[in-house]
């Protein structure tokens, strides 16, 4: 037996005891107090000696002896508070959050301030479709030198180091903008896209991947006729530079295509000519529960290097937002996309001005810019519903295909998609976005700041 | 081997209190739990609205989550008693809670004054704006009035012109009498122009600057305003002694040597839910509680505050969301719910409530549910709540008559009579359905007394179904026996409220009498109501005869 107990370290003992001690010791103090005969009288008790005695009519505090109902803190409290790892935890998120919070709260001041005509702003966003979020600065002036001149310049570099750096300039001809003019300049570069060679059943397998790099200037009118019908008449030089993806472990583009049969595999110089018009009857820009999108845009490329390019562009999207029922929290939401590029005069189109479908922008259910080719159309139907008072939940479907001519869409050729998608309505007017979509190449997850659908 | 089996040991022992033995029964009920012992200046315990959200609802539902007795609780369909009941299933006096009305009836003016200790605020000319405040959900000033006494200032929004201030009063007033407590609250009216800005008044955090003119301008724009171009204002004097934050809702605040018990299980705050329901003062997140450093008698100790009660029967900011009282704000059951049946589960978020006037807001009791009453943020101690609890919970809100009621709301100075006249129906109406569903999941017998005579003994006790018309008066047969050292009497059963006890009991002696064994002494009356062909736990009443002072004293009552 002795050389069991030598066996026991001598600071379990001690555990043990100490175990022992406060399970005993724990007990309520009124356990072990007041028994007749032994314990202390309760003056005012016995001062009352009534021969009708209610139960509860407490004495007054002061005519009480000073005694506690238990005798101490629960059985191993701190040591089970020390000991949880949740304690730990929560230290560490009270820290953060007193950290975050002060931030959110500055930031929610210097909020307030860009309301103000001008000043600058932080801001959290991608670069487009498949660029990673990154984080930008946007200087802006609503009313610069009092002339009613709008600038806007937002600078922003992502994750994936996608870079936009943009300045527009909007000088107001008529009131409440109605016609604008409109001077912009932009600088794109995009590491790494995607692209699967031309045709609506390229192989997976068949990846490559390119960098993309647009310098751009653009000038025109916008107009916006009536608050719902917008217009606008641009010119845009672009220089767009192609070259290998940095440190990416697909083949390049321009290794694995043949170059002769790749228009525009250098990059190229676009001149284009672009009308767009727009209806948007849309009740919030990024969460709309009625209304809808039609839009149209028409563009004229010519190219100024880069081989004998020119091209027609001609874009179609519609979305309407139907609600279901009348508190607003139920809506199907429907998306048609639609586009083609024409040749003119038997010139070619640089393939990166190619209708590319999938990403979070178009078919989610593909991978970013999974098929290539001329035409494309796509049609999206997703049904919304709130889930709690900042969250929705969404269910869709989608259905997409490429093709030369639209004459050669046919029914059979769609490659169809689905999935779930999480919105948070981080404020009114904001939402944050969740998908996890699935179509024939596996699942895909997304995260967007206001997403365009 | 031995050194395997100490692990579960000490599992056992941790495991311990779940199977903990049951409080024993004393002859003097301990009536002031003396938590207001001298001890060294805590802290201020900061805490962030994010964080306390995060932690109510995340880590601290974790911790439960893993808390296995808790578990072996629930199997049983058994809550954890409250740990600071005393033998006659009372809560004791203590820093955190004082008995009042249900046990010390207070006078009309009493419960009128409330905790209010000075007359009403004067914000006449010569009252000076010592602070802003113009960000964030709730806008608000500090004004030292004409006598010098600084007060927080709460406004009516705009278009709720009475709603907030008159909640804020109202129950005020209504949980002061209950027993907690709480700050002074006035209604007071003032004038812009009779109103000076200190010196040191600043507007923002990030970038401060002066409060001028304007913005106090900009500031009472969006505020409500009397006919006469006059502010009504809810006046909040500053609580005394040094503010230390909030108490934790769940635990122990470490640094005061005077708390022992974790707050989830103590019974005042459990008991709240039921008087938070009847009120719907859903708003009971950890910042709306305030732990104050006070010196009384020469002792210093921190005395425990519930705060900000403005978001109370129809109150709050957005007063027209209907899912206050009825699902937590962010409620996860009801999420997953509204997931899983594609949105076509119903959440009280998509309800809209009738608008009653500006200063009543939705609140009713219509579609009241005393069981699922919610709060808008997760009170563990609430969840907590025993059926026994919710039971002194009720009792505390039957104490008061209409009358003592009428009194309380007059105190918001609604303007419109009809509000007032609403308010109190409202209140009535959601009493009795409060005390319809909790009365009937208990022994609703209390107030235990005593009567011994010549012929001996008489236990009288109150049916609080009958006293407030929720049963007929003789609806219910008590069963009852009685148990005296080790014999138990023959069942017997009774429609009074009374029991004889004449036959059962040693002959009453004089004061000379030694006590040889003072268990002898003891007697213990079992009784269980049968109403309706339902059984309720029994109640056990401990009773003492004390012979040397000829009395029959009630020194315990055991529900269950």
């Amino acid at each position: 037996m002795s050389l069991v107990l030598n066996k026991i370290p001598r600071n379990c003992f001690f555990v043990i005891i100490c175990l022992v001690v406060s399970a005993n010791g724990g007990l309520l103090a009124q356990d072990r107090e007041n028994l007749p005969g032994t314990a202390e009288k309760n003056p005012k008790s016995e001062a009352q000696g009534l021969a009708a005695a209610p139960q509860q009519t407490p004495p007054e505090a002061e005519e009480q002896p000073r005694r506690r109902i238990v005798e101490g803190r629960p059985r191993l409290y701190l040591f089970k508070h020390v000991v949880n790892p949740l304690t730990g935890m929560n230290k560490l998120v009270k820290g953060t959050m007193a950290l975050t919070e002060r931030r959110i709260l500055a930031l929610a001041e210097r909020g307030r301030e860009v309301r103000a005509d001008r000043g600058m702003q932080f801001f959290l966003s991608g670069a487009g479709s498949g660029s990673g979020m990154g984080s930008g600065v946007r200087f802006f002036d609503k009313n610069l030198f009092g002339t009613g001149i709008r600038v806007d310049a937002p600078f922003l570099i992502t994750y994936k180091n996608y870079q936009l750096f943009t300045i527009n300039v909007a000088v107001p001809l008529l009131g409440n903008d109605r016609l604008n003019f409109d001077l912009g300049s932009t600088y794109r570069s995009r590491t790494k896209d995607n692209f699967w060679r031309i045709g609506n059943d390229t192989l997976y397998s068949d990846r490559t991947k390119f960098r993309s790099i647009t310098r751009e200037v653009r000038s025109g009118f916008s107009s916006r006729m009536t608050e719902h019908w917008h217009a606008g008449l641009h010119v845009s030089y672009r220089n767009i530079g192609i070259t290998k993806p940095a440190n990416e472990r697909f083949e390049s583009t321009q290794d694995a295509i043949d170059l002769g049969t790749l228009p525009g595999r250098r990059g190229a110089e676009l001149l284009s000519g672009i009308l767009t018009l727009e209806n948007d009857t849309k009740d919030n820009k990024y969460i709309p529960s009625t209304g809808g999108l039609r839009y149209v845009e028409v563009s004229l490329n010519e190219g100024l290097r880069g081989g004998d390019l020119s091209f027609w562009t001609y874009r179609l999207e519609l979305q309407q937002f139907v609600p279901l029922g009348k508190t607003g929290r139920k809506i199907l939401a429907l998306r048609a996309l639609f586009e083609t590029n024409q040749d003119k005069g038997g010139s070619q189109i640089p393939f990166f001005e190619l209708t590319a479908l999938g990403g979070s922008n178009t078919v989610r259910s593909f991978e970013n810019h999974r098929y290539w080719d001329k035409s494309g159309v796509a049609f999206l139907a997703e049904y919304r519903y709130r889930v709690w008072r900042a969250f929705d939940w969404a269910l869709f479907m989608e259905q997409a295909q490429v093709a030369p001519e639209p004459g050669d869409f046919g029914w059979t050729r769609f490659h169809s998609g689905y999935g779930v998608r999480f919105i948070i309505r981080a404020t009114p007017t904001v939402p944050l976005s969740f998908d996890f979509a699935h179509g024939g190449d596996g699942w895909r997850v997304y995260f967007r700041f206001k997403p365009s659908f | 081997m031995v050194r395997h089996a100490v692990m579960p040991a000490l599992i056992l022992l941790a495991l311990l209190p779940a199977v903990r033995g049951v409080e024993k029964l004393s002859i003097h009920p301990l009536w002031l739990d003396f938590d207001m012992e001298n001890i060294k200046e805590p802290k201020e315990r900061k805490i962030s609205y994010y964080y306390s959200f995060f932690k109510a609802q995340f880590i601290e539902q974790a911790k439960q989550g893993l808390d296995m007795p808790r578990w072996f609780r629930a199997a049983i369909g058994k809550n954890k008693r409250a740990s600071n009941i005393n033998a006659v299933d009372e809560v004791p006096d203590s820093s955190w809670f004082t008995n009042r009305h249900h046990l010390r009836r207070m006078s009309i003016e009493a419960l009128v004054r409330g905790p209010d200790r000075k007359e009403t605020p004067d914000f006449g000319e010569g009252s000076v704006i010592t602070r802003a405040k113009t960000e964030g959900v709730t806008l608000g000033l500090q004004i030292k009035d004409k006598h010098g006494v600084t007060y927080i200032i709460k406004f009516d929004d705009g278009k709720h012109a009475e709603l907030q201030s008159g909640a804020e009063m109202v129950v005020t007033k209504i949980l002061h009498a209950a027993g907690y407590n709480v700050p002074e609250n006035y209604i007071a009216y003032f004038r812009p122009e009779h109103l000076k800005i200190g010196d040191k008044v600043m507007k923002g955090t990030a970038k401060p600057r002066p409060f001028e003119q304007k913005d106090l301008e900009d500031l009472l724009y969006s505020v409500a305003q009397m006919p006469d171009g006059s502010y009504r204002v809810l006046a909040s004097k500053f609580l005394s002694g040094k503010p230390k934050g909030p108490f934790p809702q769940i635990g122990i605040r470490l640094d005061d040597p005077n708390d022992l018990i974790p707050h989830e299980h103590r019974r005042e705050l459990r008991g709240l839910r039921v008087i938070a329901s009847w009120l719907n003062h859903w708003d009971m997140k950890e910042d709306n509680a305030l732990d104050m450093y006070v010196e009384e008698d020469g002792r210093k100790f921190l005395r425990h505050y519930l705060i900000d009660f403005g978001s109370s029967l129809g109150g709050g900011l957005s007063p027209w969301e209907y899912f206050h009282g009825r699902e937590l704000a962010m409620d996860g059951a009801n999420t997953m719910k509204e997931i899983f049946s594609l949105g076509f589960y119903e959440t009280p978020d998509e309800r809209k409530g009738d608008f009653i006037s500006p200063a009543m807001g939705i609140f009713s009791n219509a579609e009241f549910d005393a069981e699922g009453w919610t709060p808008s943020f997760p009170v563990m101690a609430f969840e907590n709540m025993t059926d026994e609890d919710a039971l002194w919970g009720t009792r505390i809100i039957l104490s008061f008559t209409e009358p003592e009621l009428r009194a309380i709301i007059a105190t918001a100075k609604y303007t419109n009579p009809a509000d007032a006249e609403y308010l109190l129906k409202t209140l009535l109406a959601r009493r009795q359905m409060i005390a319809r569903h909790w009365l009937r999941k208990v022994n609703p017998l209390v107030e235990f007394s005593t009567e011994l005579g010549e012929k001996g003994g008489v236990l009288r006790f109150k049916d609080l179904m009958v006293e407030h018309g929720l049963a007929g008066a003789n609806s219910a047969e008590y069963v009852y026996e009685i148990r005296y050292k080790d014999r138990t009497m023959e069942k017997k059963s009774t429609r009074n409220p009374w029991i004889e006890l004449s036959s059962s009991l040693p002959p009453a002696q004089n004061g000379t009498r030694k006590i040889e064994d003072p268990r002898e002494d003891i007697l213990e009356v079992t009784i269980q109501t049968v109403r309706a062909q339902t059984e309720r736990d029994p109640v056990t009443v401990r009773l003492y005869n004390d012979r040397t002072q000829n009395r029959l004293r009630v020194i315990g009552v055991w529900r269950g």
